[in-house]
């Protein structure tokens, strides 16, 4: 599995989740966010480590050009600890104030992993994250 | 590479973050748009679901009014049944009565409704029927619930719209900007790696076509000059190994040349040097690159040691092929000196281009000016003596006399002949000769000034040439040389000898003299001295006869050549009897020589004989006669094969090496018997080559022939030089056998003669026997031999073979 396909899934889970008001799976979901966020035992390296394949060439997004690694801590595992953060934020938190960002979260993941392009992920490479 | 894999790698990056801005752009864009759409969107939908609640309530509330209105009594069953329908009708949560104190609840209880209450007075249409208050309240269910779903079906289609839209967009930008933009990009990258002959796509009609077509033309046209540079840089470096080749040549050429060769730039500067210019010039080219040539070449002329001009400065100016006079000297920077000849020739860009330096080119002519010097001086001096030649002297006498000048300047020439070197030199051989004219050379350099010029003319001839010097003052000289040479004895092995010089003086007193006269008239003086007794000084005078003798001579020297280039010499005989029977004996006859002139006279030999002895004809007079005696002879052989024919021969002849061979070979060719011929040899020409008739005598007599001592008795010579010589007949000369009958004292000498002839064992003849006395003298003394007019007088050759002789001879007899 690819981070882009996975990526694909996590955000039309997302929506799902939302738009069926299945709380349960929202936090689930941002339980295994944090998981792969903090282990760095992302579900793609996992498949992918299974079917033995190279995780780096298979990596859903396109590093910025120019970017540099400064930081010694892998982007997806960034992407996946921002967006458990968003979620905790906007879903558990403060849900009535910033309802739309669960929403945003689950389009913006669907739309990288349906275009290839990840912003988040972009994003933190253009930071200096590996 | 490194540069070009940055290249290739920022080509990637170019692709990637087109691809990613696109996308990027497109992305956050659709999200921004969505966003505002949806809160705008959800803004007006909050708004229109609370008018629709407030809306419906009001047309509930009016309906529900008017259905009140319309009855004509007040019926709550009615009421309650239209409220039902109400409900039914319409979407509502339900909906609440409050009428004549009863009270009505359709559908949905809860707090989480929303009520909107409408309360309106029904009046009768019977006045005394009192009003009733009627109050509805219509419950719809809560607005953020609505909201939410609202929100959830704006965000889900919007959301999927935008994303549709996005990703359509996407696809769409891909396929309009992205991928023929990448696919220029690929095609970049590849002619980048080397696939040179790959072009951009040209089918598409957009900007990205006409901007492959533009591409494409401009790499053809790269491809195309690129070519042409390929073409051309391959020529340039087949040019460039040419011109290695070519330099490569050169320089070997130029390191194995032996001449050095010097290149210098426009300005005559040194640029170049080969080995051998390092070793001529003594300079490395290190330490003279750059410097002008005139700062490093150091030349001077030979002779005024003066500085030249190298040539490669008049080349430079000039801009032609220069070179230097002859006697240039190259002054090393040690000082030591080698005498070159220089060359420089122009180099310039093209033929008559600029002028952009010039090569020197530089040649040690030490050995050949040496060689050149010493052929000089070989050529212009003896061998033996070191003394200067006769072809010197007599440049040298050219050149003073061109300078005489009557009154002004006067120059003296002096001729010597050493008196006694042909009795050295046949007495103790060539060695003492030579040995003698060494010794006499020093005596010569001892007495002369350095600007006179001493010098050896011949073999026992010396001259000098006073310069500056008039006649009385080298009279002087010359006496005090001769006084020299008379206390000079020669002493060799057990030999010593006196020698003596005879010396002869010319004036040189104007430049219209000839150097022909002038050592004419030095040769006459000489001559004229050695006649007046030897060992003296003769200062040539105008009115010598001894001169008006020499000129009629070298006259003679002319009409000799021509008369034997044309064969008009003739032989003619005279018989050699025996004195006691004039009839008797084997014939022998004297060959004698006469000369037919241009004009048929007949000439004696007494009168060109003394100029071909002097002028050296006598070899070729002697070859000619004996060749004409020879081949008449053969002509005659089978008349003449017993006879006897005495040929004369001359001292140069007995001198000349090749004339015995000349004899030899004449016997061998015409196969006369040497027994046939016997030559005579005067006394004094025995006695002058003595050594060479010696030997002569020794070789034909060995053949067969006989010989003859002529003219005996006037040379006076040594009984023992005529011991030395074997010869068979002794003629005694006719000086004295013409008087013998009158002068006892000649009879006496005759009679000496023949003496000593017989006592030698030789056959006497005697000369000039004139008549019968003579003859009868002749017989009474015991003369063998006699030979004489009063025997028979000369008559050509060949009629000694056509009968006449006989007559002639028998007529002689008869008389």
């Amino acid at each position: 599995m690819t981070e882009r396909a996975f990526r694909i899934v996590l955000g039309a889970v997302l929506l799902v989740a939302l738009y069926f008001e299945l709380r349960l799976v929202v936090y689930g979901y941002i339980v295994v966010l944090l998981f792969e966020g903090i282990t760095n035992w992302r579900i793609p390296l996992l498949v992918s480590c299974m079917r033995r394949m190279d995780a780096a060439g298979n990596s859903g997004c396109v590093p910025l050009p120019g970017s540099r690694v400064r930081v010694n801590f892998e982007a997806e595992r960034a992407m996946r600890l921002a967006f458990a953060l968003f979620l905790i934020f906007s879903y558990v938190a403060f849900n009535k104030e910033w309802w739309f960002i669960p929403w945003l979260s689950g389009f913006a993941l669907l739309g990288a992993g349906l275009s290839g392009i990840c912003p988040i992920v972009i994003s933190f490479r253009w930071l200096g994250f590996r | 590479m490194n540069s070009i894999t940055s290249r290739a790698d920022a080509g990637d990056n170019l692709q990637s973050s087109l691809s990613i801005k696109i996308s990027f752009i497109v992305y956050w864009g659709m999200i921004l748009v969505g966003l505002l759409a949806t809160f705008v969107l959800l803004h007006g939908r909050e708004k229109e679901i609370t008018d629709f609640y407030t809306t419906n309530a009001n047309s509930l509330a009016y309906e529900m009014g008017e259905f009140i209105d319309t009855r004509e009594k007040f019926s709550w069953d009615e009421l309650e049944a239209k409220a039902n329908e109400l409900f039914g009708r319409h979407q509502i949560a339900g909906i609440g009565l409050v009428a004549d104190g009863k009270q009505l609840r359709l559908g949905q209880q809860g707090t989480e409704l929303v009520g909107f209450q409408r309360t309106f007075t029904h009046r009768f249409n019977n006045p005394k029927d009192p009003p009733i208050e009627v109050q509805v309240v219509i419950y719809y269910p809560s607005p953020l619930n609505a909201v939410d779903h609202e929100r959830k079906k704006v965000l889900v289609v919007i959301g999927a719209t935008l994303l549709a839209f996005g990703l359509l967009l996407h696809r769409v930008l891909q396929g309009v900007l992205s991928r023929p933009f990448q696919s220029m990009v690929r095609t970049a990258k590849s002619i980048t790696r080397g696939e040179t002959a790959l072009r951009f796509e040209e089918s598409r009609t957009d900007e990205f076509g006409f901007l492959a077509r533009f591409i494409n033309k401009a790499l053809d046209f790269i491809g195309l000059k690129q070519t042409e540079l390929q073409e051309a840089l391959e020529m340039v470096r087949q040019s460039e190994k040419n011109l290695l080749v070519e330099k490569s040549l050169v320089e070997v050429t130029l390191h194995s040349i032996g001449d050095a060769v010097i290149t210098t730039d426009g300005a005559g500067n040194i640029q170049y040097f080969n080995p051998v210019a390092e070793q001529l010039t003594g300079w490395r080219l290190d330490n003279v690159r750059g410097k002008p040539v005139r700062q490093v070449l150091h030349l001077i002329d030979e002779e005024h040691r003066r500085s030249v001009e190298s040539s490669v400065e008049a080349c430079l100016r000039e801009g032609i092929v220069t070179g230097t006079v002859d006697h240039v000297v190259l002054v090393r920077p040690d000082g030591s000196e080698v005498e070159v000849v220089n060359t420089a020739a122009p180099i310039r860009s093209k033929e008559g281009g600029s002028l952009m330096g010039a090569v020197l080119v530089i040649h040690d002519v030490s050995r050949a000016r040496k060689m050149a010097k010493q052929l000089s001086y070989q050529a212009s001096h003896d061998d033996l003596t070191r003394l200067v030649n006769r072809r010197e002297f007599e440049r040298r006498l050219a050149k003073a006399v061109d300078t005489a000048e009557p009154g002004k300047l006067e120059h003296t020439l002096c001729y010597m002949d050493l008196d006694q070197f042909k009795v050295v030199n046949d007495t103790c051989g060539h060695i003492a000769g030579d040995e003698l004219l060494r010794q006499f050379a020093a005596i010569l350099r001892g007495r002369v000034r350095d600007p006179d010029t001493v010098a050896r003319l011949g073999g026992d001839e010396f001259g000098i040439l006073f310069e500056g010097c008039n006649a009385e003052v080298a009279k002087r000289t010359a006496e005090s040389l001769l006084t020299r040479v008379k206390e000079f004895r020669f002493a060799w092995r057990d030999y010593a000898f006196d020698i003596g010089v005879s010396i002869g003086l010319v004036s040189i007193t104007s430049s219209e003299q000839s150097v022909t006269d002038i050592m004419s008239a030095a040769d006459v003086a000489c001559y004229t001295a050695k006649d007046n007794g030897r060992n003296r000084v003769h200062v040539f005078r105008l009115e010598d006869d001894e001169l008006k003798k020499r000129h009629g001579e070298m006259r003679w020297v002319s009409r000799l050549g021509k008369a034997l280039e044309e064969d008009r010499f003739r032989l003619y005989s005279q018989k050699i009897a025996s004195v006691a029977d004039v009839t008797s004996g084997t014939p022998h006859y004297e060959l004698l020589l006469r000369l037919l002139d241009e004009e048929g006279k007949l000439i004696l030999p007494l009168a060109f004989i003394p100029a071909a002895e002097r002028y050296n004809l006598m070899s070729s007079i002697d070859r000619w006669v004996v060749r004409k005696a020879f081949e008449t002879i053969k002509a005659n052989a089978a008349m003449a094969s017993d006879w006897l024919f005495s040929i004369n021969l001359s001292g140069q002849s007995l001198s000349d090496g090749d004339f015995l061979h000349f004899v030899v070979d004449a016997f061998d060719k015409t196969g006369v018997s040497p027994k046939q011929i016997c030559f005579e040899i005067t006394e004094t020409t025995a006695m002058v080559n003595l050594t060479r008739a010696t030997q002569f005598i020794s070789i034909l007599k060995g053949m067969g022939c006989r010989f003859s001592l002529d003219d005996f008795g006037t040379g006076l010579s040594s009984f023992g030089y005529l011991k030395a010589l074997d010869v068979d007949y002794l003629k005694i000369d006719g000086s004295f056998v013409r008087n013998i009958v009158s002068d006892p004292v000649n009879r006496a000498v005759v009679e000496a003669a023949n003496q000593i002839g017989h006592a030698m064992g030789m056959q006497t003849v005697a000369e000039f026997v004139e008549n019968d006395e003579i003859q009868g003298a002749l017989r009474q003394i015991g003369v063998d031999y006699a030979q004489g007019y009063g025997i028979s007088k000369p008559g050509p050759m060949e009629e000694l073979f056509s009968g006449i002789n006989h007559r002639i001879l028998k007529k002689s007899v008869e008389r």
